[in-house]
């Protein structure tokens, strides 16, 4: 396995000359940028200079106004993963959501078309995050893919433009896009984490009527009602403190450890709270607050997490993915929870991302759920084939 | 001894100083570091101080609820006239709410009632049987529900409805929490005696009727059955009254037979069941004495007392009355036998010239 990564800034072009002997139909390309230079196809655009030098390889992308690269975040520019694998196949397929199709559905289609091919052995799963249910996508998912099987991916996130995240297709990019690439191979490895840093507190209240990404009443009160209630003094903040106060939800009453959802807005007038993904009624809320220490605290965490999985003397790529609501809260610090995570994987490693609405990972003991304020990581190599897997 | 040595910096702090570039060991070695150093210090006071003032918000939040359903739920129990309370298994007292403690006469302020107090005020019967139902409930999970009498201050007693309820305690493994209510139902239950009392009372003179002396004469055979004891049945038939209630109309006969009720209840011993049997008829049950002398003597008091003049809406009206008396188990085995045979010896009296008492004899049974 071979891999590289790639930076683009608007002004300076290209940071290092993109290798066209990466090029492979087991050439996988992750591409994430702003969602304007994603669906630039024109010639001397960035996206045409990637298609001209790896013509076979399998694009996939998703819309983010930050990226990350090493330890380097950059806004408005492109990263780009490039892996070429050895003993690895890839399979990219994608599905349209709309009103024939719902979220939770076309994960179940996308998990049965993947199974169709022998040897699946790890999942990259990438959405729009504003037009697409990303929880439900990801159930939908993980309940037609064997039990295990490790999956990672984003939602995409483009805070100025309507968010775009797309596949590129020969005929250009689509919205409203789900793509998913299915990894096949006894000998391909891929190890996550993901942690957040938020602490939770005060009492969990029922969320009693929601829609969607939209929270309506909490414990039959107006939802914002009672968020601006917990928040006292910090509620004039608000709508952009809303980054700092996200909400845990715990599906079931039992559940120790529960979901964040990380508030992507307020709406005054009905009194409701959008956030990143759903929380539907008859979930438990509890009120969180991510502090930049808690969240730094969180990367250190993910980052030892990955480190217990990786081998000791293999380079590896690792993607990362991390919420915009942490790099809201992060601010000119965000470079910071990188640094650990650099710290953390092997010699000759690449690290490489983007910040998005909705983070999609496992934590230990716990389905595949899409996360918000979480910083998630998968690392991807191919295992010597004597070695043996625990 | 091999010891390793105590970190002097806490991990996480000194992680945070090698980030900011700075050797935990030796300090900021320039401007910039100490700048950094300030600013990181003074953003985590912030934060920490953010953190403080949510959490305790927060708190305040619950409490402030949970005081606001707490008195919801009283007010909803006092208006409701529903006391609650709770206990633990092993435990000597019962948590008692406010609307229990006054439903119970208790001081205002009673939160706890120790257990065998609580006991202590229930009838007897009622006693064991709560006492059964809560040792049942710390063994499983049970709904029951029962009336018991309290005995209240003053001898007062008043009538309650409970019930109990145990489920396993959240907070105990492998113990039930134990709870239940109590409501004040002694106006339903005099109520509901009102109810029985009218079903069993004649309506024009207040008498028992028909079935509630039936009832009531079953009873004294099934006690006096075996013991020795013996029962006089005294049949009385109002002499003349036909004629009064065809000459004077309904509403006189009516009012005459009130009045002959009256003087048969100051007449008759207090606790001896007196009935209209049916239009100028009337039953008596004689307890215990089988004295035919004394027997005659209450008859002829009867008598005596009927045959006096009544006013009825100002005249004075006169009836006479013919008495049969039957003893049991002399002169019958039964209580329908019983009631003909003084039926019988009452219908002799009238043929030998009314105003007059006749003893059941067995040659007259038909």
């Amino acid at each position: 396995m071979e891999f590289a990564t790639f930076v683009h800034q608007p002004t300076a072009g290209w940071e290092t000359p993109l290798d066209p002997a990466l090029d492979s139909p087991d050439t996988l390309v992750l591409v994430f940028g702003p969602s304007d230079a994603l669906t630039d196809l024109s010639p001397g655009s960035p996206l045409a200079a990637l298609a001209r030098s790896l013509p076979r390889s399998v694009f996939v992308s998703a819309a983010s106004l930050t990226v990350a690269q090493a330890q380097q975040t950059h806004d408005g520019g492109l990263t780009v993963c490039v892996a070429r694998f050895a003993h690895t196949r890839l399979r990219r397929v994608q599905a349209t959501l709309g009103p024939a199709l719902d979220a939770s559905t076309a994960g179940q289609q996308l998990a049965a078309a993947l199974r169709d091919t022998p040897g699946l052995s790890a999942v990259l799963v990438f959405a729009d995050g504003r037009e697409v249910n990303g929880p439900e996508l990801v159930r939908g998912l993980a309940a037609g893919l064997p039990d295990g099987l490790p999956i990672a991916g984003g939602m995409g996130a483009d805070g100025t433009h309507a968010a775009r995240t797309w596949t590129l297709h020969a005929d250009g990019p689509a919205q409203g896009s789900v793509c998913a690439v299915g990894l096949y191979g006894s000998r391909l490895r891929m190890a996550r984490s993901c942690r957040g840093g938020s602490v939770g507190f005060g009492q969990r209240r029922l969320v009693t009527r929601a829609q969607g990404h939209t929270v309506e009443e909490i414990d039959g009160q107006p939802a914002l009602q009672l968020y601006r209630q917990y928040l006292g003094r910090y509620a004039s903040g608000l709508p952009e403190a809303a980054s700092h106060f996200p909400l845990t939800v715990f599906r079931r009453a039992e559940d120790t450890q529960g979901v964040i959802r990380y508030v992507l807005g307020i709406d005054a007038d009905r009194q409701t709270i959008d956030v990143a993904g759903d929380i539907p009624a008859g979930s438990l809320v509890q009120l969180s607050r991510a502090g930049r220490s808690e969240l730094i605290e969180g990367a250190f965490q993910a980052a030892e997490a990955l480190r217990d999985a990786l081998p000791v003397d293999q380079p590896v790529l690792a993607l990362v993915v991390s919420c915009v609501g942490r790099r809201h809260v992060l601010g000119e610090q965000t470079a910071e929870e990188l640094e650990p995570v650099a710290a953390a994987l092997p010699a000759g490693s690449a690290l490489a991302g983007f910040y998005s609405f909705g983070e999609i990972s496992s934590r230990p003991g716990q389905p595949c759920d899409m996360h918000n304020m979480t910083l998630t990581l998968a690392a991807l190599w191919e295992a010597d084939p004597d070695v043996q897997e625990a | 001894m091999d010891r390793s040595p105590i970190p002097l910096l806490h991990p996480m702090l000194a992680r945070q100083l090698r980030r900011l570039g700075i050797d935990p060991e030796a300090g900021p070695s320039s401007p910039d570091r100490w700048q950094a150093l300030l600013s990181l210090i003074g953003n985590t006071y912030a934060e920490y101080e953010q953190l403080v003032y949510l959490v305790t918000r927060a708190e305040r939040m619950s409490t402030d609820e949970l005081q606001r359903s707490q008195s919801a739920l009283a007010e909803a129990e006092q208006i409701a006239g529903l006391g609650s309370w709770t206990w633990r298994p092993g435990d000597e007292v019962l948590r008692v709410s406010p609307t229990l403690a006054s439903l119970m006469q208790l001081p205002a302020a009673t939160r706890e009632l120790p257990l065998v107090l609580w006991l202590a005020g229930m009838d007897g019967a009622d006693r064991t049987l709560v006492h059964d139902s809560l040792r049942r409930a710390t063994r499983q999970a049970v709904s029951l529900t029962g009336e018991l009498r309290l005995q209240m201050r003053e001898g007062v007693q008043r009538w309650m409805q409970y019930r109990i309820v145990s489920r396993p305690d959240p907070e105990r493994p492998s113990q039930m929490a134990v709870s239940g209510t109590l409501l004040d139902i002694t106006e339903r239950m005099r109520a509901e005696e009102q109810v029985r009392t009218l079903a069993f009372q004649d309506p024009l003179t207040g008498l028992c009727n028909r079935a509630r002396f039936f009832e009531l004469l079953g009873h004294a055979r099934s006690q006096v059955h075996g013991s020795g004891e013996q029962l006089a049945l005294l049949f009385l038939d109002l002499d003349g009254f036909k004629e009064i209630n065809d000459r004077h109309g309904h509403d006189a006969g009516d009012q005459l037979l009130r009045q002959v009720a009256e003087r048969l209840r100051s007449t008759v011993p207090p606790h001896d069941p007196l009935c209209r049997f049916g239009g100028d008829e009337f039953l008596v049950l004689i307890r215990a004495d089988s004295q035919h002398a004394a027997l005659e003597a209450l008859a002829e008091r009867i008598l005596a007392a009927i045959s006096a003049p009544f006013e009825v809406e100002g005249r004075r009206l006169s009836v006479g009355v013919s008495i049969g008396i039957a003893v049991y188990p002399g002169d019958a085995v039964s209580t329908l036998e019983l009631v003909r045979a003084a039926d019988t010896a009452m219908y002799q009296a009238k043929q030998h010239g009314k105003g007059r008492v006749r003893f059941h004899h067995p040659a007259h049974t038909a």
